[in-house]
């Protein structure tokens, strides 16, 4: 009886991923004109300041162990936070580079595709960064490190610059602050 | 075993459709890009009448065995499917190409994992032993699927990925056949024999159901660029890339 229940509810809950997934499919795709209603603005400069490591080298030598880890959890939450709001924006910036993958013109097309890509790096690694941050939020006083991942992010350098030749100068300074 | 007229209508429409959905694949010069998924179709096509025939023809025990060799080689067809989908949805993205067969084979080998653990649990005690075999691989097989297409539909909304129309369509198809296809055999594994026409009646419903919809995605008009001029839009990818390789720097 409870492997039928355990195997029903697993079915039941595929229907509702498949419809959960249709609604997505079929739902308004962000556009450039409205963009900036649906990213979620990241302040950059403290997001550097929470994962600055000389900041958390001063935090640990000037507060007490019980102290700095409470504190540093609260740090890697916010980090954590930042971190989701990136993904959620590069999640939308792939959508719109899809759309522009379309495009007739053949350099806009390789452009969008290299920001589609890039994007989607951005994702994965902001999956993996998200994992590394619970583990510094149940282990605030450890120096986990997951390795260097510098590979993956000079190619984004390379796609960004492309991108930038091709922005439209009038609607830049709106979609640049929206992102 | 006398059929009503509810059988045979369930039993014509899912032929049917499917027909339809071979017709208009050909048309539309689909064929090259989903040539495994479209010999699923032809497959199932070809299968139905000959069934059907012997049904007419020969003896119920001549239509148990080539049902059974035929769903057999439509259950591997069927995975075969979901493996094209997996590589036909990563494969628009450089940096994640050869991701979806690598995904294909970890997640088939955990759900075959869990099938095979899920074996202890008997299919109900009227039922002779040769169709609790069946019945178990059948509920092993659709679980499978099952847990196959939920990955493969999570993946892609957390990498973001976004499903060509068609690709949809298949993997949509298959899903609703598939979970409905998985309550009816565990309900069948677990009260036995005494459900089996109702349950045989709601398999061949949801398989109609899934041709419809292969039928309606195939159909549904192809997307056009767009005239207006589409623009990249600047952002700030390599900040974030630059504050997130910080993290990983520690």
């Amino acid at each position: 009886m409870i492997t039928t229940i355990a195997i029903v509810t697993f079915a039941v809950l595929v229907l509702v991923t498949l419809g959960w997934a249709l609604l997505r499919h079929h739902g308004p795709a962000p556009d450039l004109q409205t963009l900036d209603t649906y990213t979620k603005p990241v302040d950059l400069a403290a997001f550097r300041n929470l994962i600055d490591p000389s900041e958390e080298d001063y935090l640990r030598g000037h507060l007490p162990a019980g102290k700095f880890r409470s504190i540093q959890r609260q740090r890697m939450r916010a980090a954590l936070e930042y971190v989701q709001r990136t993904a959620y924006n590069a999640a939308l910036l792939m959508r719109v580079g899809e759309a522009a993958r379309q495009s007739e013109n053949a350099e806009i097309a390789s452009a969008a595709s290299a920001l589609v890509n890039d994007a989607l790096r951005l994702r994965m690694n902001a999956g993996l960064a998200i994992l590394f941050l619970y583990a510094r939020i149940a282990l605030p006083g450890s120096r986990i490190s997951v390795g260097r991942v510098t590979d993956v992010y000079e190619s984004l350098t390379a796609g960004l610059l492309r991108l930038t030749r091709l922005q439209d100068p009038a609607a830049a300074p709106r979609i640049s602050a929206a992102v | 075993m006398h059929l009503s007229a509810t059988d045979y209508l369930l039993w014509i429409t899912g032929p049917v459709l499917l027909m339809l959905t071979c017709a208009v694949a050909l048309r539309r010069r689909l064929v090259p890009e989903f040539p495994v998924f479209f010999a699923y179709a032809s497959y199932h096509l070809v299968r139905s009448a000959v069934l059907f025939l012997i049904y007419y023809r020969m003896t119920p025990a001549h239509y148990f065995y080539a049902y059974w060799i035929g769903q057999g080689v439509s259950i591997l067809l069927g995975f075969a499917v979901i493996y094209e989908l997996y590589c036909r949805v990563f494969q628009n993205y450089d940096a994640i190409q050869q991701f979806g067969g690598v995904a294909f084979a970890g997640i088939a080998i955990l759900l075959l994992a869990a099938a095979v653990l899920s074996v202890g649990s008997a299919p109900g005690a009227d039922a002779p032993g040769i169709s609790k075999a069946v019945v178990l691989v059948e509920r092993s097989v659709r679980g499978m699927q099952c847990g196959l297409l939920l990955f493969l539909f999570v993946l892609a909304s957390r990498f973001g990925l976004s499903w060509e129309n068609y690709l949809f369509g298949i993997a949509l198809g298959f899903g609703v056949f598939a979970s409905i296809e998985l309550v009816a055999v565990a309900i069948r594994a677990h009260v036995g024999l005494t459900a089996a026409t109702a349950l045989s009646q709601v398999n061949a419903a949801a398989y109609g159901c899934a041709t419809m919809i292969w039928l309606c995605y195939l159909l549904a008009p192809l997307s056009v660029p767009q005239n207006r001029s589409i623009i990249v839009p600047h952002n700030d990818l390599e900040k974030w890339n630059q504050a997130l390789l910080r993290i990983f720097q520690r």
